[in-house]
């Protein structure tokens, strides 16, 4: 088998007629795929012998029927894949990916449903398999290479390649043991990374070694890429999604959510994160504040969010609509305040932020009396609406976080209200035509925009 | 693997994972997938040989020299049990030291092929849960490493027999051949074994302790030459007791007793071994998930 595939790597590389004819084939089908797992470690033992019992007398077994103390850990999977095709799998930790992984590699047995796979797969989870610590790094090549379907041939052809890549040099004829954490893992990789297979199964590629090394494993998947591999990433970098795959997928507890371009589908898991952290329903509008203490002085009590036609997009914890990228857009945010003590020489301040916590946009107005812009005011008690018109054309898609607050001149240390992450007072841009993937992988700094800022006095 | 047919569209290896699809194959065909395994993986049972045998002498000053060293440490206990005369005990009418020496060798071979198959799944090095291959090639590489080591002691004690002027009959070239039963026997067994012990950990230990108490019911370390009739019958309905003084007597005395009963003996052995082979390969997919 191993000639064979190793013929069908030949033959693809040396007909590239072929390739085009191949990209519409089907290369994985997964279908109604279904895998259970039992939580309770005794239980899970009493499973297994039952099931190997049944199995060994000729039984089939009932893989549609959760057992007790059973869950799904992966649950009615379809997917399709065709030749060439990149698909980013996301998830939460324990979503299910890792184990799809291991199904589609043939490592598990499907408990219901069906894989198909046509073509060499090669799995870069096992970094290091079966390495001896003992042995030297010239040794483990080839014992970690046969090991991952490669013949001795094959090795000897790419070992200078491997050893290049891993930046041993002349660590290569030293014991493992002896090597440093990162060169070890950087040997392992480089032999994985060298297998040439048809379909490339990695999981968190890019959480291997340093920043260079890590760059340099992006560099060779993409090389890999042009030769019309086949890949499924699991990452939780964004940025590896985005320059790997076309496509993305989003699984959840055993689920595959949906399936999609991999812009979509990143901005999706997003919001799938950020409802789940935040929480569908929350039972005051504002939760209290943690982190920042205030004051108590005054209660920020309604925000609304409108996009540059006027059209809201939210108010308070609602979400009514999500805007779409464009190059020069604008946001338009109000919220009312009751004061309820005197603030004298106010300060009302506003900053846009990612899921990362990186203030992206930040805009702050000292609220001046009309007449007289340079003189001190206090706002008495009562009710105002303050207004801001905030240039946001530095913020590409993704989902973002509004804080607003009052404070006086001593804002930094003083504030009477805010809202902050944990308000969720949050906007969603969303993909369109005129994002360009410069813009996408942009590097947004710290800005302060061009904005306008108001206020009104309610009844 | 489930089904895994070659061939097909263009030239790409195309497989099939389904549950329980091992179980729908054919007797005959799951012996073809797994010779077809063992044979495409020589050069993995190769490499985790190689690992196995020689890299877990690395870090030792004498290196590779204590592979004949324990044999060699082996025999001194019998040679100085000779010396007091505990192992003559008085006219039996053979040589007694090489029929325990070569005896209790062939119970370590046949026991070596149990804990080899026993291991199967156990050997698979930490990567049985991250990367596909044919654990087959485990069990030959297993199969190996015993084989390997034996054979260093074996020709040890044929060497201090000669030492001690026994001289082998020349039907010893038969036992590459006559060992083959107890290979079947043990390979048998333990890969049964192999796969159960990893949902049920407990029969490990019952199946090897069993296995241990055999050696009573068996003419090892003594002669069959006794009045008590349950242990009589014992050794008489016992397989191992054909499997093992065959190989044992062709090289002291160049004759096997009970050819027959070999013969009977040799095929319940094979027959064991092809239906273990098959629940091996039908039920270890259901397994290797449970290997935490």
């Amino acid at each position: 088998m191993r000639q064979q595939q190793s013929a069908a790597v030949e033959y693809r590389r040396s007909d590239p007629m072929q390739k085009s004819n191949d990209s519409q084939d089907v290369v994985l089908k997964v279908e109604n795929l279904h895998k259970k797992f039992c939580l309770h470690l005794r239980r899970s033992m009493a499973y297994g012998v039952i099931d190997t019992a049944r199995s060994m007398v000729g039984m089939r077994n009932n893989g549609q029927k959760l057992r007790p103390g059973e869950f799904w850990a992966l649950n009615d999977i379809s997917l399709e894949l065709r030749r060439g095709e990149t698909l980013g799998i996301m998830g939460e930790n324990g979503s299910g990916k890792t184990t799809l992984l291991r199904l589609i590699s043939g490592i598990f047995a499907p408990d219901s449903g069906r894989i198909t796979v046509k073509g060499r797969v090669g799995a870069l989870i096992a970094v290091g398999a079966g390495f001896h610590p003992h042995m030297t790094g010239r040794e483990n090549i080839y014992l970690n290479g046969t090991i991952l379907g490669m013949t001795r041939e094959e090795i000897t052809r790419r070992f200078d390649d491997i050893v290049d890549f891993a930046e041993i040099g002349g660590f290569i004829d030293a014991p493992v043991t002896t090597y440093s954490s990162g060169m070890y893992v950087r040997l392992g990789f480089a032999i994985a990374i060298h297998c040439n297979p048809d379909i490339i199964i990695a999981d968190e590629i890019l959480s291997v070694g340093d920043y260079m090394f890590q760059m340099k494993c992006f560099k060779r998947l993409l090389e890999i890429l042009e030769t019309g591999c086949t890949v499924i990433l699991v990452s939780h970098s964004e940025i590896a999604m985005r320059s790997v795959c076309k496509k993305g997928a989003i699984m959840d507890a055993g689920k595959l959510i949906d399936v999609g371009k991999i812009d979509d589908m990143i901005l999706k898991y997003r919001s799938l994160l950020i409802n789940r952290k935040f929480g569908k329903e929350q039972s005051s509008i504002f939760s209290p504040k943690v982190g920042v203490s205030t004051t108590g002085g005054a209660r920020i009590y309604n925000i609304e969010v409108r996009d540059k036609n006027g059209d809201l997009i939210r108010q308070n914890n609602r979400e009514l609509k999500k805007l779409n990228y464009s190059k020069n857009s604008q946001l338009s945010v109000v919220f009312d305040v009751e004061i309820l003590q005197e603030i004298h020489n106010p300060r009302v301040g506003l900053y846009i932020r990612d899921m990362t916590k990186a203030e992206l946009t930040y805009v702050c107005a000292a609220v001046v009396s009309k007449d007289n812009f340079n003189g001190r005011l206090t706002l008495l008690r009562g009710k105002r609406r303050f207004g801001f018109e905030i240039d946001i054309s530095n913020l590409t898609p993704n989902v973002y976080t509004i804080m607003t607050g009052i404070a006086d001149e001593q804002y930094h240390i003083k504030v009477y209200d805010c809202l902050d992450e944990t308000d969720r007072i949050t906007f969603e841009i969303l993909n369109s035509d005129e994002l360009v993937e410069c813009d996408a992988l942009l590097n947004r700094p710290y800005y302060l925009p061009k904005y306008k800022f108001n206020m009104e006095e309610l009844g | 693997m489930k089904k895994e047919h070659t061939g097909s569209a263009k030239t790409y290896p195309i497989a099939v994972y389904e549950p329980d699809s091992r179980r729908n194959i054919g007797f005959l065909k799951i012996w073809m997938i797994m010779l077809t395994n063992m044979m495409r993986s020589r050069e993995l049972v190769f490499v985790l040989f190689k690992r196995d045998f020689f890299a877990g002498y690395r870090k030792s000053f004498l290196g590779i020299t204590w592979i004949f060293i324990s044999p060699v440490l082996g025999i001194v206990s019998w040679v100085f049990m000779n010396a007091t005369g505990i192992l003559n005990p008085g006219d039996v009418g053979i040589p007694y030291p090489a029929y325990i020496l070569i005896g209790s060798s062939v119970w370590g071979l046949f026991m070596g092929f149990y804990g080899a198959a026993e291991g199967t799944l156990g050997a698979g090095g930490g990567f049985i849960m991250q990367i596909k291959y044919p654990h087959e090639a485990l069990l030959i590489k297993q199969i190996g490493l015993h084989l390997a080591n034996f054979s260093i002691g074996f020709i040890l004690n044929i060497a201090i027999l000669l030492v001690f002027g026994v001289v082998p009959s020349w039907k010893i070239i038969f036992f590459p051949v006559l060992i083959l039963p107890l290979l079947f026997l043990g390979t048998g067994l333990g890969l049964v074994i192999s796969v159960i012990s990893v949902v049920a950990g407990e029969i490990r230990t019952v199946i090897g302790m069993g296995l241990g108490f055999l050696i009573y019911i068996t003419p090892v370390i003594y002669s069959s030459n006794f009045d008590n009739p349950l242990l009589q019958s014992l050794i008489k309905w016992n397989p191992l007791t054909y499997l093992i003084t065959a190989v044992r007597d062709s090289i002291i005395y160049g004759r096997i007793d009970h050819f027959d009963r070999f013969i009977l003996s040799s095929a319940l052995a094979f027959a064991i071994f092809l239906f273990s082979w098959k629940l091996f390969y039908v039920s270890e997919e259901k397994v290797i998930e449970k290997m935490i």
